[in-house]
């Protein structure tokens, strides 16, 4: 695992969640277990529904892992909607 | 260095190399490299061992191993220098009289020796733990050494089909069968460290396997309901220990790192979970037909609620973590039974 492509492809997501307020944080990429560990961050986000939802984000952040990392790998993203649940 | 084996003239066009190596019958079927003086003084420049050290006799027909004759097949399998003490390791683990290599090689069941590594030559080798770890990956190591060892067996100890091994059917192992455990992965002490090594060393454990045998499920989220019907599934009534003896063999039982780390929370003690194996995998005694039942029943099988189990103990079940992140996938080796696993610890030159 590539942690500079990894880095890339989160920055990419990112880039879009930081225009609303949001950031997406890589908190850990491990290429010993292949787990790449994401947080959402929303507390400064104007316009909550401008947000994908959490399974629309999940699959877009794992499509742009895929175009960037080659293999397989495991995607934990902490969305905090999804602990509000 | 001096080789003292006997020199073969070989072609210098592969493909008449091929069929030189199929005539002569050194081949598994599949093209082999030429163990040429600089191969095999390479791999045996990586010995821990002399040339002339008798490492172990290879049965059926009882050929001395020499580590010469070892390096000459790793070379022809186009194994590396640095893999070299791996196949080593191996033979010397098959070599061990309670794992049986004479009735291993003989017999007419599938089984077959299959590698197991833990540490980090993993990385260093290419032995394949993560997707298609048991065939597919094509990591240069698992290849290499697992073909390594079954050309040993093949040349030194003199295994052919139909004639030495009596193996109805064989199986796709007995071309060569090495993966690793994802240690990273595994919620539970590596399976070298449960065999009583140090988690910095690198390790084989050498398994008497019938085969590769899937277990699936995607219905069903609860880990002990999952646990319960892989011990079902493990449980088959014609599983060799219900042929013989149930307090000889293992089944290795490989969870993809999605399961495991399910089956970590619900048993975080890895013993609890062999347990848990051991009390499932049984079978009811009526569902043998009434032969069946009653050698089962004159061998004592049968507990006080009817039920045979699959194993005398728990420590049986080798549960280990392996595989791609796919889930909903396990996979067991199932037991020969007239066999007990053997682990050594992988040594290189000092």
């Amino acid at each position: 695992m590539d942690l500079d492509r990894v880095a890339g492809a989160v920055d990419e997501v990112a880039g879009v969640l930081r225009a609303d307020g949001g950031d997406l944080i890589l908190l850990d990429a491990n290429p010993r277990t292949d787990r790449i560990h994401l947080s959402l961050v929303l507390e400064s986000v104007s316009c909550q529904d401008c947000v994908l939802a959490p399974d629309l984000l999940y699959e877009t952040i794992e499509q742009a892992l895929h175009r960037h990392v080659e293999g397989e790998f495991e995607l934990v993203v902490d969305d905090p909607r999804r602990a509000n649940a | 260095m001096t080789l003292t084996s006997d020199r073969v003239e070989v072609a210098a066009d592969p493909r008449q190399q091929y069929e030189q190596a199929m005539a002569e019958r050194w081949s598994d079927g599949v093209p082999l490299l030429p163990a040429t003086d600089d191969a095999v003084e390479a791999i045996l420049a990586a010995s821990p061992y002399p040339a002339d050290h008798a490492l172990c006799v290879l049965p059926p027909r009882n050929g001395v191993a020499t580590v010469e004759l070892i390096a000459i097949n790793a070379a022809m399998a186009g194994v590396e220098p640095a893999a070299f003490g791996v196949v080593l390791a191996a033979l010397e683990a098959m070599s061990e009289p309670e794992w049986n290599a004479f009735g291993l090689t003989t017999t007419t069941s599938s089984v077959f020796p299959m590698l197991v590594v833990n540490g980090a030559c993993r990385d260093e080798l290419g032995i394949d733990y993560r997707a298609s770890c048991m065939g597919g990956a094509a990591g240069r190591g698992s290849m290499t050494i697992g073909r390594a060892v079954a050309l040993c067996l093949r040349n030194i100890g003199g295994q052919r089909a139909g004639e030495t091994t009596k193996s109805v059917f064989g199986q796709p192992a007995r071309f060569g069968f090495c993966f690793g455990e994802w240690e990273e992965r595994s919620p539970w002490p590596a399976l070298s460290v449960r065999r009583g090594f140090r988690a910095d060393q690198n390790v084989v454990t050498v398994h008497g396997g019938k085969g590769t045998f899937p277990l699936a499920d995607i219905h069903n989220d609860d880990p002990r309901d999952l646990l319960y019907l892989i011990a079902k599934s493990l449980a088959f009534p014609l599983a060799n220990p219900y042929l013989g003896n149930p307090e000889n063999g293992e089944v290795i039982v490989a969870f993809n790192p999605m399961w495991a780390e399910r089956f970590g929370r619900a048993f975080p003690d890895v013993e609890d979970l062999q347990r848990y194996l051991r009390a499932h995998a049984c079978q009811p005694i009526d569902l043998w037909p009434a032969a069946n039942a009653a050698m089962l029943a004159d061998r004592g099988r049968v507990d006080p609620e009817g039920r045979v189990h699959l194993f005398e103990r728990p420590d049986q079940f080798v549960p280990m973590v392996c595989g791609g992140l796919g889930s909903l996938h396990a996979i067991a080796l199932p037991s020969f039974g007239e066999s007990q696993m053997q682990s050594k610890a992988i040594l290189s030159k000092s």
